[in-house]
């Protein structure tokens, strides 16, 4: 298989920062150098493109070349070799600027992969102009490695599939193929929803697991002792998940928390505490008694901007029968685009 | 090929400029004036269409075939066209049976297309 990774990872960031080798083991070059690596290792033609020479030192280079990795310093020149093609590439604007540069240039039936820094269904979104008219043939899905590439926690690829709204950003043939090439680097392969793929794999799964965790407490504790009815938590949980997210998105997490109010959020969780078994509730409570305090004062002085609390799916079913399937399908696209490409 | 359409279509007398955009907004082809926000009108239009043909289907009228806005300083006519809605800005005080026959037969070629 033809393999084109862009981006060769920020060493920096996992050698002196993060600590990795002492951390979690594996040894450098971490990220995308040493995704490029275990690929050719597995007998593929893969090159990686990295126009920034500076960010790996000279031996470490020279581990990429020598595993039979083609190293590039143009994105177009990646971009007509691959059939899959991989984005490791910095977080923001960059990766939509070089997607949107390397697309014209795929071979055909080519797939485009997100990693880390941008979400399928928002890469698909953002290059619909030219995947609608010029290059149908491009697919557009994950090949997430869900932890550092290069460390002994990185078993496994998060690929994008249908979304949960039943879309096809990429064709079978293509997530087929994504799935053979983890496979054939000793990795499992976990196909999910293209819309949820990065909430399972990116960093935000730490939110993910935490929150979920939440989640399935609140469902025990209202089930088995408080007797709620199934509605009434799931409607609990809405209110919540869409009230955090909304203050997020206008006022930051610093809005976040002083909109929430720690103090007064303490006293009623501590409430909710019915079980010996919520350990995820006492672990949130310790967190909250004991917040940083360079966060409590940024909190303090933190605005609660205007917020627009929604409940999201119910407004789309508002929106489309209103004007329609298809152009509230857009207004959410670009709502979408506008939150996450910039 | 759609620009080569609508090129021809502004030639019309009164005609400012047109665009085609997807039902969801998405702008397939365009050849409005430079001050004109494309992207941002394709999106309005989609909206504006939209909610004209849900209208049009809750009170029975069956499908919709033609939306005009009617402004003090011109017009903005939408008519189907197929997968795509085709959009034309005109002057204030236009010829709008000659416009409308132009748009029918822009729309068909159109059509024809996707």
């Amino acid at each position: 298989m033809k393999v084109s990774v862009y981006g060769a990872g920020n060493q920096n960031l996992y050698i002196n920062q993060l600590n990795l080798p002492e951390k979690f083991g594996g040894e450098p070059p971490y990220g995308g150098s040493r995704m490029a690596i275990e690929f050719a290792k597995a007998g593929h033609d893969v090159v990686l493109a990295e126009p920034n020479k500076d960010i790996m030192s000279d031996d470490l280079w020279k581990k990429v070349e020598d595993a039979g990795v083609k190293v590039v310093s143009d994105d177009i020149e990646a971009a007509k070799h691959g059939e899959v093609h991989i984005l490791f590439t910095p977080f923001g604007k960059i990766t939509f600027n070089i997607v949107k540069t390397i697309i014209e240039h795929v071979p055909e039936n080519s797939v485009i992969c997100n990693t880390c820094t941008v979400s399928p269904v928002v890469l698909y979104y953002s290059l619909e102009p030219i995947l609608r008219t010029k290059r149908k043939d491009v697919g557009i899905s994950s090949m997430h490695p869900a932890a550092v590439p290069g460390t002994p926690q990185h078993g496994h690829y998060v690929i994008g599939g249908k979304t949960t709204d039943g879309r096809e950003l990429a064709s079978e043939s293509q997530i087929n193929k994504l799935v053979e090439l983890a496979k054939s680097a000793g990795k499992e392969a976990y196909v999910v929803p293209a819309d949820v793929s990065s909430v399972v794999a990116d960093m935000g799964s730490l939110v993910t697991a935490v929150a979920l965790s939440g989640v399935l407490d609140y469902y025990t504790v209202g089930n088995k002792i408080i007797k709620v009815p199934k509605k009434m938590i799931e409607q609990q949980v809405i209110m919540t998940l869409q009230t955090m997210a909304s203050l997020v998105e206008t006022s930051g997490i610093e809005g976040l928390v002083k909109a929430l109010n720690p103090e007064l959020l303490i006293k009623t969780a501590s409430s909710m505490k019915l079980l010996d078994m919520q350990k995820d509730l006492d672990a949130a409570l310790e967190i909250l008694k004991n917040l940083d305090e360079t966060l409590k004062k940024e909190a303090e002085n933190a605005e609660i901007k205007p917020t627009t609390l929604v409940a999201a799916q119910s407004l789309v079913k508002e929106i489309k029968t209103l004007i329609g399937g298809a152009a509230a399908e857009g207004a959410i696209k670009r709502s979408a685009r506008k939150l996450f490409e910039h | 090929m759609i620009d080569r359409i609508l090129l021809e279509l502004n030639k019309t007398e009164g005609i400012k400029g047109s665009m085609v955009v997807g039902k969801d907004g998405l702008v397939i082809a365009s050849q409005l004036p430079g001050n004109v926000d494309a992207e941002l009108v394709g999106a309005m239009a989609s909206a504006a269409f939209g909610a004209a043909e849900r209208t049009a289907a809750e009170i029975g009228m069956g499908n919709l075939e033609q939306t005009m806005i009617e402004g003090e300083h011109g017009k903005t006519l939408m008519v189907d066209a197929g997968e795509g809605i085709l959009v034309v800005l005109t002057d204030a005080k236009v010829n709008l049976g000659l416009i409308r026959i132009t748009m029918k037969r822009a729309a068909e070629k159109i059509k024809a297309m996707f």
